[in-house]
């Protein structure tokens, strides 16, 4: 069934679906705030007369193509086309702003590739697995998660001023909390704005802090956004730099696989917490936020882990690791296919020839790289003040168009404001968004859990995972403490 | 434009403590479901603001320090708003196609063949890429163009 997969996939109207659903995605993916799930929305309609392999493969492509193009414009603009990308530009843009933004490109896709192909191979063989482990995560195993993640970002990320951090953390948690309890389903701070009901949009918002923030830092600047008008590395430099950090990629794809195959979390958060995690655990964290490479490949290796492992609870259960895995979901089920144990047998061959797809796209995704970053880092020298307004208007057509709002507009210039200013007091912007992603999954957990349990706080220990990550949270916060004790009797001494 | 960091981050942590005893109040008025975690988080911000301004006034860590800011960007503010205000009244296609041109003089080019070719470009690749290409409704103006 697999050879017959790949035969089908190998078919040249297969190949062609890839190749302009790979290209699509990028190009869309760059575009502030479209990203992976609207294109594959506007795509569904015209997929009605394709075969089911065909349709999906064209998804699929999109899906992929959209996630490594998002990091385009975080490298080149500092403005993440799509929130799998926010972290990206972190190491990325000042890549970039040195003159080496070939090199981070080239950085980017082959982490990318690296991530997506390891999430193939999982996909491949260890579906079943991951499906039945993700699972065993109840309400308060997700919980905890959420509360790991919130703590290591207060321990790395924040070193430098853990009070900023926390404030940034805190008011992100507030903001989350507006509109729709996710329990009861009463109606929260809304102040009477029937637009604030559904809460604050994730899009909007990443628009607003990072691509209208970053405009407002055009504005001041002027000049060009690289510093240097002659590239300091290739492309091929960037693809040997991903393959010396060995352990940042091998990480990343991890966290990214593991985060994809457990259902809500999303890709949005994983290239958070990757990077984070690289950040932790690497020798240099000093460079980080300074134009890292390894800054650049965490993200890039977990979005793609990310995209094929979130398609293992979407194949196996019917239940969807993304916005973007359910519309692939919805293709399935247009074309007659139900998620479950008959796609890996009745309609075992489908499956296959998509897979496959997903790994054309992935191989596409350096062709189409290779092809055209010559012209794509010249952005970067091009004058801020051609960029300024196009930009503003891209990010207006991006927010609106997910749910034709205008409100979506407006929230995302009013992030940008306040981005602006949090920039300018050097509070860290992933520290309010994380809360922003996971706030409701939180919320939902902690209530849910103690809801099983009648109000007993033992469930949150009840498990053999929470207790594991109850434990690590514990260590990561004690680790830290451990060396400010250190630190402090030396000083004594 | 030059503020000293001392004042703009207490005005900012004030800022932060007047929607964190906001949202405090409102919550009160909720059930104990909808009111336990925003409550939780209402405080902890409130406790985390108090500390930082502690902090920054016994401190001297931010004493010599100056925030500096350029008036472009505070004009900017008000670019951005009749931006969205222009989009709201008078459509997407037609706000952009005074916005861009404005903003571009602004910035200080000043070769008008040149601005007004990257606009209209900028207006083609829009009209043919989202309006006829996806069908994706733009927001209109109030008189529905």
């Amino acid at each position: 069934m697999i050879w017959e997969g790949f035969l089908s996939a190998m078919a040249p109207v297969n190949i062609l679906y890839a190749f302009l659903g790979t290209a699509l995605g990028i190009v869309m993916g760059a575009i502030p705030g479209i990203g992976s799930s609207m294109t594959m929305a506007l795509l569904l309609p015209f997929t009605f007369w394709m075969s089911p392999a065909g349709a999906l493969i064209l998804l699929g492509a999109v899906y992929c193509g959209a996630t490594y193009g998002g990091s385009i414009s975080a490298i080149l603009l500092n403005t993440p086309g799509t929130p799998a990308s926010a972290a990206t530009s972190f190491d990325g843009y000042p890549m970039a702003q040195q003159g080496k933004g070939m090199a981070a490109i080239g950085i980017a896709a082959m982490a990318s590739f690296v991530g997506g192909a390891a999430g193939l191979v999982l996909l491949f063989t260890v579906s079943p697995l991951l499906a039945e482990i993700s699972l065993k995560f109840g309400p308060a195993e997700l919980f905890l998660l959420t509360l790991f993640t919130f703590t290591i970002i207060s321990v790395t990320v924040l070193k430098e001023s853990v009070m900023k951090g926390l404030i940034a953390l805190g008011l992100g948690l507030i903001f989350s909390g507006i509109g729709y309890d996710p329990i009861s389903g009463a109606l929260r701070f809304t102040f009477g704005l029937s637009y604030l009901e559904d809460g604050i949009q994730l899009v909007p918002a990443i628009i607003g802090l990072f691509a209208i923030s970053e405009v407002f830092a055009f504005v001041e600047m002027g000049g060009t956004i690289s510093n240097s008008l002659e590239a300091k590395g290739g492309l091929s430099d960037g693809f040997r730099a991903t393959f010396r950090y060995p352990a940042t990629l091998i990480r990343s794809t991890v966290i990214g696989s593991v985060i994809g195959a457990l259902p809500g979390i999303g890709v949005s958060a994983a290239n958070l917490i990757a990077y984070v995690a690289a950040k932790a655990r690497s020798k240099h964290p000093e460079l980080f936020g300074k134009g890292s490479p390894e800054g650049v490949i965490a993200p890039e290796a977990s979005n793609n882990a990310v995209t094929c492992t979130s398609l293992i609870p979407t194949l196996t259960m019917g239940i969807p690791g993304s916005s973007s895995a359910a519309l692939l979901m919805g293709a399935l089920m247009i074309h007659g296919l139900i998620p479950g144990a008959s796609l890996f047998t009745t309609y075992g061959e489908v499956t296959y020839t998509f897979f496959f797809g997903l790994a054309l796209s992935n191989i596409f995704m350096l062709l189409l790289t290779v092809l055209t970053v010559r012209f794509l880092v010249k952005i970067t020298v091009i004058d801020v003040g051609f960029l300024i307004p196009i930009i503003v208007s891209l990010c207006f057509i991006g927010s609106y168009a997910m749910r034709n709002n205008t409100g979506d507009a407006v929230v995302a210039m009013a992030f940008g404001v306040l981005a602006y200013v949090m920039r300018k007091l050097k509070y860290p912007l992933i520290c309010l968004l994380l809360p922003i992603i996971l706030g409701a999954m939180m919320e939902r957990g902690y209530h849910q859990s103690l809801m099983i349990s009648g109000g007993s706080f033992s469930i949150f220990w009840a498990s053999p995972i929470s207790k594991t990550i109850l434990a690590i949270t514990l260590l990561s916060l004690l680790y830290p403490l451990a060396g400010f004790f250190r630190k402090m009797s030396g000083n004594r001494r | 434009m030059e503020i000293r960091m001392k004042y703009a981050e207490s005005v900012f942590l004030l800022f932060c403590g007047a929607v964190s005893i906001l949202f405090l109040v409102l919550s009160s008025a909720y059930n104990e479901i909808a009111k336990a975690v925003p409550r939780i988080c209402s405080v902890f911000v409130l406790c985390c603001a108090a500390f930082r301004l502690l902090q920054i006034w016994r401190g001297d860590s931010l004493k010599s320090k100056v925030l500096k800011v350029q008036k472009r960007a505070l004009v900017f503010v008000f670019l951005l708003v009749g931006y969205t205000v222009g989009v709201y009244l008078a459509g997407l296609m037609l706000a952009s196609a005074l916005f861009i041109p404005l903003c571009m003089y602004w910035m200080g080019h000043r070769k008008l063949w040149l601005v007004f070719l990257i606009t209209s470009g900028y207006l083609l690749f829009v009209y043919f890429v989202f309006i006829v290409g996806f069908r994706m409704p733009l927001p209109d103006s109030l008189i529905g163009f």
